[in-house]
């Protein structure tokens, strides 16, 4: 797939997921499912306070129909009736309302809840920017504070399966540091990345090509690649841009949305289901093309 | 205060001529750079570097332009200082040479005359916004501490001020818009760095943080997050964490959101142009006028 619109479509083409909203008193959340459902991608569970969801929906137009509206209060019982209904086969995804991202996930990934698996949880965000051919995948914006080189891999391979369920099955991977050398002392992003695609030489990650310590420049033009005399097959054709921690990849995200107008949807990958997170000041479209995503990722 | 890059050029035109060594001039682009100043008459251009790789480019190179020969570049930045401490020239731009070792010979020198503080400010016109932004620190400072956060921002503050930009509001960029005392240190040397301003510790401008990129810059998203800042939505000067952060957003900028761009380190008593090698030509000429501008400031 190569734009947010292909994402659409096959959410289309796969039918109505069930996706279950935790504290849904969100205008935008609303509207985003509301249209999701009259899109045919998705029949929303809304978990919340049912007078104010009503209310809100009355307020600002959003229409409720082939919805079920479960009337919880709290939002800690909100999000615990929202894994018994995945684990009872009665939802298929979990989408983040009004709750607080750390709430959520703290509960979500406990181990009562048991949809954490052995691997990391990450934040993915997948963008269409115009000025670049095909996806880009973005992580981790939003959960990852500082990784570790071993949570690096993880969130590398949490990126290249989205990848790879969006049809690309060999991405092209960049670990993005501010320059292009290993600075052994003075910059650990530049080690990590040399680890982690030497890693990737040696067999010992697989399934993408791995490049770094590569800069953002290098990895999405081929004439920057030229001029700085370097040479790799990730420069300029990158999928996959992976950041040192998530004060990069927060200005990376944002940067792209506010100031050079790219679409996106977001999602947490690594639990049992895909979770669908956005950023409450995210526009409406976001929203909607990120339950789209997650309808997508899921395996049925 | 400017609103558009193009401005810098009337400005430098109200200023006298500057005269600029290229350290280590060693690629095509650069020499374009040069010629393209010398035929608008922007700045006069010298060239410092290994004469044989630019005759590479331009056969007759010396008929145009005075070339300091030099092999390597620890000699070709010694001579380009040796130059500036004759009053041959009146700045200096970094070449085809490592920013990192430009950034830390240029330290070297200046540590011999007096103590000064380095930042890298990158100018951006973005067709989003009707101002321009200034961000900092793409370049010199890799993981500034909180003290040396404060000099950037004095240092950025003074800069605005030169622009005719009185009191620029800055936002301090971090991931989110609460202060996370247990795993963000952004984010505490922002409420720091805010508090520090309005107790009047920092001058000239108003500084608010911790502010995400898309609350800094954009009211709707401020409005949404109920952040009430006179900085939220309306800031000039964009203090990010580290180099990671704000190399990324200088190459967004540049690559995708196509914004127009001017690079310069400022903390010297002279201009000092660093930008990207791989920037277009027109962003080494926005420089050379800044640079105009600034030099008899």
């Amino acid at each position: 797939m190569t734009s947010i619109q292909e994402i659409l479509a096959t959410a289309k083409q796969k039918g109505k997921q069930r996706v279950v909203i935790v504290s849904a008193e969100d205008d935008d959340v609303l509207g985003a499912i509301s249209k999701a459902s009259q899109e045919g991608i998705a029949r929303g569970i809304l978990i919340g306070k049912e007078d104010k969801i009503i209310q809100l929906a009355q307020k600002h137009s959003i229409s409720l129909e082939d919805m079920e509206i479960i009337d919880v209060a709290n939002e800690e019982k909100a999000v615990i009736l929202a894994v018994h209904l995945l684990q009872e086969n009665k939802a298929d995804l979990i989408m983040k309302g009004a709750i607080s991202t750390g709430k959520l996930l703290k509960i979500l990934l406990s181990r009562e809840m048991n949809l954490r698996t052995d691997r990391l949880v990450s934040h993915i965000g997948v963008f269409e920017v115009s000025g670049w051919n095909k996806l880009m995948y973005i992580s981790d914006a939003a959960i990852n504070i500082r990784p570790s080189i071993y949570e690096k891999i993880a969130i590398c391979r949490n990126a290249v399966e989205v990848a790879r369920k969006l049809g690309n099955p060999h991405p092209k991977v960049a670990f993005i540091t501010p320059f292009t050398k290993v600075y052994l002392d003075k910059i650990p992003s530049t080690v990590d990345a040399a680890l982690i695609s030497k890693m990737n030489d040696c067999g010992q990650i697989t399934d993408a090509d791995i490049e770094g310590p590569i800069a953002l420049d290098l990895a999405v033009s081929k004439e920057a690649a030229e001029i700085k005399l370097y040479k790799s097959n990730v420069a300029g054709d990158c999928d996959i841009f992976i950041t040192h921690d998530i004060e990069a990849g927060n200005v990376f995200y944002k940067a792209l949305v506010y100031l050079a107008k790219a679409k996106m949807a977001g999602i947490v990958a690594g639990a049992r289901v895909p979770i669908i997170m956005t950023s409450r000041a995210d526009s409406e479209d976001i929203k909607l093309a990120s339950i789209a995503l997650g309808c997508v990722l899921i395996e049925k | 205060m400017i609103t558009k890059i193009e401005e810098l050029y009337v400005l430098a035109r109200q200023k006298p001529m500057v005269k600029i060594a290229i350290v280590c001039a060693h690629n095509k682009r650069l020499l374009q750079i040069a010629m393209e100043a010398k035929k608008a008459n922007l700045a006069e251009v010298v060239l410092v570097g290994d004469k044989q790789k630019m005759t590479d480019y331009f056969l007759d190179i010396e008929e145009e332009f005075a070339v300091y020969n030099s092999k390597g570049e620890h000699e070709a930045c010694g001579l380009a200082f040796s130059l500036l401490n004759e009053g041959r020239i009146d700045g200096i731009m970094s070449g085809d040479i490592e920013p990192q070792l430009f950034v830390d010979e240029v330290k070297k020198f200046l540590s011999t005359s007096s103590s000064v503080f380095l930042n890298h400010i990158g100018l951006f016109e973005i067709s989003e916004l009707n101002r321009i932004i200034f961000v900092t620190d793409a370049a010199v400072n890799i993981a500034p501490k909180l003290s040396e956060k404060v000099e950037i921002l004095n240092n950025t503050i003074k800069f605005a001020h030169l622009l005719g930009l009185k009191e620029p509001k800055v936002a301090i960029i971090t991931p989110i818009e609460k202060v996370n005392y247990l795993h963000m240190p952004s984010t505490m040397d922002a409420a720091v760095l805010a508090k520090m301003s309005s107790v009047g510790q920092i001058k000239g401008a108003v500084v608010d943080g911790p502010l995400a990129l898309d609350n800094a810059i954009s009211l709707r998203a401020a409005q949404i997050k109920n952040i009430n800042s006179p900085v939220a939505g309306r800031a000039d000067i964009l203090l990010l964490h580290d180099i990671e952060t704000a190399n990324i957003l200088y190459k967004i900028l540049t690559y995708f959101a196509k914004a127009k761009v001017a690079g310069v380190i400022v903390g010297a008593d002279f201009p000092i142009i660093l930008i990207s090698r791989s920037d277009p030509i027109e962003t080494g000429l926005n420089s050379l006028a800044l640079a105009r501008v600034i030099a008899s400031a």
